[in-house]
């Protein structure tokens, strides 16, 4: 079932490439189909998923090249089954946010399609080799929507987001390959096994720490988190809009997966030395992503930077767990984690969302800089009141997704590292600060005059963003029943760090 | 143990204005009518329920609560409730009562307003809010209800969203909150880190309960400040940021920029009480360690006579009333500090309905006058305006506690406590008692004395106005002596003992009172003011004084010029962070690329193609020229080497010999 979900995007895109014509105009209809099948499938795998007491599910294992111990082996736990959701759900939407693409459309659509394909493989697959394929796949189609699609600075960062991401990705894979000459398996479950017994340390000998070094560097680059969040605000800036929704909601939640997939159950001895660095850059990030977008002009750089702001989160909540010192509160670990992974999961759909009306916005009047809009609630009131509330809820207003995530973080990392906790803290104020100067300065005041005939939602926009604000109302009031996926592995990964 | 699950039911009472909100919000905006009569059905039934609460509860007033999970983290459970109690019991039932009437004034103040769908879906949002809070059972809960009714008070400070300074008020308002909003925050989290529950009551392990003996005798300091204190210090911070306390209080009067019925109900009379409600909740967490306690009978004292001060200096009629608001949550504050929950809630409800009251009657007079709320313009409202002057100085003189009215008992139980507890603070709360009567009759004397300073002719509104004005009238009287009757005190505080009653406290307080009253007419009574930019008779007293009360003590300036520059600069600071990385980033960038062509122009063209490739070519070619050179056809030049040849063969052969 995952390789049909993984596969089926694949597909589509390969239908969108060669469809007859080529003019493109089945182009984006491939795409939205192969993109609704996937949700399918995975709306179907959800409902059969176990939630608790069900371990790893829906696996797929084969041999591929035995000789270098290489498996294809695919499956779901409390780790990706909210981020394969997740990523479903935004498919579709990312593919709604191109619906008005005009040019080379028979290179546009394939091209999403086949990230999808990447971002699908890359959230579901548990050996290491084909992981890292995936992972590596999800860059490429990114890469070339920015440079043939992208703003005016397209080549700079299209260049610039490779070329960072590359160097942490190839530090990964000779790390990686340098764990598997030592223990001779690429599988994640099999070296989480050795890690939990304690050998692996002493079977990788004195490399140990630089195979650390070498993986945290890949998913530091990812994530991103400073300072090499550097190549972050051009490419989600000059992206097409949809691409900077699948940057922002998905391919930066591959860092953090990364962390919860690859650093603690495998180098927790490693982590917990080294933890106390990772909050100090963890709270950095957070501070500097909420301060650096009270500066900003540029809707989606500032987006860009409360994103940054917003991952930090999640790894505040992971680090946190490195920091455990005996005589802390032990029991805040659980909190902790489960916080960061649902805040993965309502970061995306909030930020997703926000993305998307940004770009609506910028379709509408082909400017995103917050000094040319004013008073926009008087012509668009529907469109005012989604974005206020994604606004909120990135706010971290209750009942909205983002505090139902940001809570048990708090709660967690507050236990476990308060002093780091609290120095975060001034950036709940200021995201605050900034999100609402932005609805000041966009929705109201007087209209400027120019805006005066623009139109409200459309159809297809409510239908891109409303199943959205459902989702994220949905998670913002029941948030026991989002997090009751995660707690079993949660557990299956704290059993390093009692 | 009381059977808990029969008041369940009591969820509903918040539950009632959420439906309505969100019909509201579902149905066409043009739908006035239907929107105003589900904001009434909903927030009505709200109502009955309350008042049935209430009377449940002075029946049998024992604490009853309902508690469920809403989430379960590892070990711990977080956890939501709802409660039936004297304080939620009480507070409800004036939550809804005068919501009610406010939601009915506005049906027709509202009405010629475009978006009054929205005001009404926003209104009912609040209530919701509100109610939930009060009836929460849970730290959380209550900090959840206490973060939507900061919303809704966003949204309704911004209402009119194209005016440029409702809309920057909005935000100051949320951000202003939020400061303490996340001090609020931090305490929740250090309680459930020290109780592992954040419900209030739960048979005897809530964080009232068996919570607070544990955050008591918690170990270890954090800077030197025990758990209890800290704790109750940082739920302390948010009741400062949402009942506009000293230092926080900047946002509130910058608050009447949203319509005045928002005004009166979220601006004065109920959510700004949230933060006294909260800590009257909260408060045997504070009892633990009276550290805190003092803090908050000071901070109270010295917000209700800063804000007594600069009402003094204000021209604004709703502005006036927004620091007396600011000045008798200053009070409940300093009950709640001197003499526990009984004398700060006591003045919560009785301020409720004569702020409120009062606020409805300055909307009716500004709806009168045609918007005109500045008091140098006003003028000679008594005459166009009979029953709205009427009910307005009833709710004046509940203000300024003048006898027998209801601000006079819950005001004169404040400051005997004080009297009796800490004296000081008697004097500065007498003091701020005084500066109330003065204000109340210098606003008195523009409003509603001498003529007319503006153009236009003032008239009387509707019943529909005038009918709320009314009833509200009729509590501001009377409230305060029926409620002391019926011994109100020892209802919200079993344990509450009255202090002994002091012949000097009443005089005192009759003094300020009545002495307020009357310094204030003599100073604006007797003249007659002609003209809109006559100086203030204050002003003559002291021109620096008055500059500073009407520039409401530079706060403001002060703020920005701190606080604001500090986040500026941090801002400023995290951007140039990034522009260096930015340039570092870019001359990496600039290497690869750099690299990138060294390889492609030096490497792969130069080296390879021209040098490795094309030079193996010529080299080729070269050495081909060279040995088909030897080959030219010429049969003396073959025979050459052939010669050349046999002589190489015989001299090898000869040196092999040997």
């Amino acid at each position: 079932m995952i390789t049909a979900i993984t596969l089926i995007p694949l597909i589509a895109a390969l239908g969108a490439f060669l469809q007859p014509g080529r003019d493109g105009r089945l182009a984006r209809a491939w795409a939205l189909g192969g993109s609704l099948a996937s949700l399918a499938l995975t709306l179907k795998l959800a409902w059969n998923f176990i939630t608790v007491g069900g371990g790893v599910q829906f696996v797929e294992r084969h041999e591929w090249i035995p000789s270098l111990g290489i498996q294809y082996f695919v499956g779901v736990d409390g780790l990706n089954f909210l981020l394969l959701l997740l990523a479903a759900i935004i498919a579709p939407v990312s593919v709604l946010a191109s619906w008005d693409v005009q040019d080379k459309k028979s290179i546009y659509f394939p091209l999403l399609s086949l990230e999808f394909t990447g971002l699908f493989g890359a959230f579901t697959a548990l050996n290491f080799y084909h992981w890292f394929l995936y992972f590596e796949l999800s860059l490429v189609p990114v890469f070339f929507l920015i440079k043939f699609f992208g703003g005016e600075r397209r080549d700079e960062a299209a260049m610039k987001f490779f070329l960072f991401t590359v160097l942490g990705s190839v530090a990964m894979l000779l790390g990686f390959q340098l764990l598997y000459l030592k223990t001779g398996t690429f599988d994640f479950l099999a070296l989480a096994g050795l890690a939990s017994t304690g050998t692996l340390p002493a079977m990788v000998g004195p490399l140990y720490g630089w195979i650390f070094l070498a993986v945290l560097l890949g998913l530091w680059v990812k994530t991103p988190l400073v300072p090499f969040h550097i190549w972050q605000p051009e490419a989600y800036t000059q992206a097409p809009t949809a691409v900077s929704i699948l940057l922002s909601a998905l391919l930066s939640k591959l860092g953090v997966y990364g962390f919860l997939r690859l650093i603690l159950p495998i180098f927790p001895e490693a982590f917990k030395a080294h933890s106390v660095f990772l909050l100090t850059i963890t709270v950095a990030t957070i501070l500097l992503g909420a301060f650096a977008a009270m500066r900003q002009n540029d809707l989606k750089k500032l987006l860009t930077y409360s994103s940054l702001n917003h991952v930090g989160y999640c790894l505040l909540g992971i680090c946190a767990v490195g920091a455990t010192r005996t005589g802390l509160n032990v029991d805040a670990q659980t909190p902790a984690l489960q916080g960061a992974i649902l805040q993965m999961f309502s970061h995306g759909l909030t930020v997703a969302g926000l993305f998307y009306l940004v770009g609506r916005l910028e379709a509408r009047t082909g400017s995103r800089y917050l000094t040319d809009f004013g008073g926009l609630r008087a012509v668009t009131p529907r469109f005012a009141t989604l974005f206020t509330i994604l606004t909120f809820s990135s706010i971290g207003l209750p009942f909205l997704a983002g505090f139902a995530s940001e809570f048990p973080i708090f709660y967690g990392s507050y236990g476990l590292a308060p002093v780091f906790t609290l120095a975060a803290i001034p950036a709940l104020l200021t995201t605050a600060i900034f999100l609402l100067t932005l609805l000041q300065r966009v929705f109201t005041g007087p209209l400027v005059e120019k805006w005066k005939s623009i139109p409200d939602l459309s159809l297809v926009e409510w239908i891109t963003a409303g199943p959205l604000i459902v989702l994220i109302v949905w998670v913002g009031v029941t948030p026991g029943y989002w997090l009751r996926a995660s707690s079993e592995v949660v557990d299956y990964i704290l059993k390093n760090y009692r | 143990m009381p059977d808990n699950s029969c008041i369940l039911w009591i969820a509903a009472i918040p539950l009632c204005p959420l439906i309505a909100a969100a019909v509201i919000a579902l149905i066409k905006p043009s739908w006035k009518r239907a929107a105003v009569g589900a904001g009434l059905l909903g927030l009505g039934i709200s109502l009955v329920l309350s008042l049935y609460a209430l009377k449940l509860n002075i029946e049998n007033p024992a604490t009853r609560f309902y508690n469920f999970q809403w989430m379960q983290l590892g070990g711990a459970s977080v956890d939501f409730g709802v409660v039936l109690d004297p304080l939620s019991a009480s507070m409800v039932a004036m939550v809804t009562f005068i919501g009610f009437l406010i939601f009915f004034y506005s049906g027709n103040y509202m009405a010629e307003d475009p978006d009054q769908t929205r005001f009404f879906c926003y209104l009912s949002l609040f209530a919701a809010g509100m109610l939930g809070l009060i009836i929460a059972n849970s730290l959380l809960l209550l900090f959840m209800c206490w973060e939507i009714v900061g919303l809704a008070s966003y949204l309704l400070i911004g209402f009119w969203y194209k005016k440029p300074s409702a809309a920057a008020a909005a935000k100051k308002a949320f951000i202003t909150t939020r400061i303490g909003d996340l001090g609020l925050f931090i305490g929740l989290l250090w309680a459930f880190k020290e109780t592992g529950t954040l419900l209030f009551y739960n048979n005897g392990t809530g964080l009232l309960e068996s919570g607070v003996t544990t955050i008591a005798t918690a170990g270890e300091p954090l800077f030197g400040i025990s758990a209890a204190a800290g704790i109750s210090t940082l739920i302390f911070i948010g009741a400062v940021g949402k009942s506009g306390q000293f230092p926080l209080h900047v946002w509130l009067p910058d608050a009447m920029e949203g319509p005045t019925p928002v005004s009166a109900l979220i601006h004065a009379a109920t959510m700004v009480a949230a933060g006294v409600f909260l800590v009257a909740r909260t408060i045997i967490l504070f009892q633990a360690d009276t550290v805190s306690l003092t803090i908050v009978a000071w901070v109270g004292g010295i917000t209700a006579l800063f804000a007594g001060l600069i009402a003094i200096g204000q021209n604004d009629l709703k502005r006036i009333l927004a620091y007396s608001t600011v000045s008798q949550l200053g009070m409940m504050m300093l009950g709640l500090g001197v003499g526990g929950t009984a004398p700060g809630m006591f003045h919560l409800l009785s301020h409720a309905f004569f702020k409120a009251l009062l606020f409805l009657g300055a909307g009716s007079i500004i709806h009168g006058c045609h918007g005109e709320q500045d008091i140098r313009k006003l003028g000679g409202v008594l005459k166009s305006m009979p029953i709205t002057t009427a009910c307005y100085l009833c709710g004046a003189a509940a203000l300024c506690a003048f006898p027998l009215t209801s601000g006079f008992f819950s005001k004169d139980e404040i400051l005997l406590c004080a009297w009796n507890s800490n004296r000081p603070l008697f004097f500065v709360g007498a003091a701020a008692a005084f500066c109330t009567s003065f204000y109340m009759m210098r606003q008195i004397c523009y409003v509603f004395f001498g003529k007319t300073r503006s153009h236009g002719h003032p008239h009387e509104s509707p019943w529909q106005i005038t009918a709320p004005l009314t009833i509200l009238a009729l509590f501001a009287l009377a409230f305060g002596g029926i409620a002391k009757h019926f011994e109100i005190a020892t209802y919200l505080d079993s344990e509450f003992t009255a202090p002994h009653h002091s012949l000097t406290v009443t005089v005192v307080s009759l003094v300020v009172a009545l002495g307020g009253l009357l310094v204030g007419f003599w100073v604006y009574g007797f003249r007659r003011t002609l003209s809109a930019t006559e100086p203030d008779a204050m002003e003559k007293v002291s021109r620096p004084a008055y500059r500073f009360l009407e520039n409401r003590g530079y706060l403001d300036e002060l703020y920005a010029a701190t606080v604001g520059a500090l986040w500026k600069w941090l801002a400023f600071a995290a951007e140039m962070v990034d522009a260096f990385l930015l340039v570092f980033s870019e001359l990496i960038v600039l290497g690869v690329r750099q690299l990138s062509n060294l390889f492609a122009f030096r490497g792969d063209r130069l080296l390879i193609d021209q040098w490795s490739f094309d030079g193996f070519c010529q080299t080729l070619r070269n050495t081909s020229f060279v040995t088909t050179r030897a080959q030219n056809g010429y049969l003396t030049n073959y025979l050459r080497f052939i010669a050349l040849g046999a002589v190489l063969l015989g001299v090898l052969f000869w040196w092999s010999a040997f």
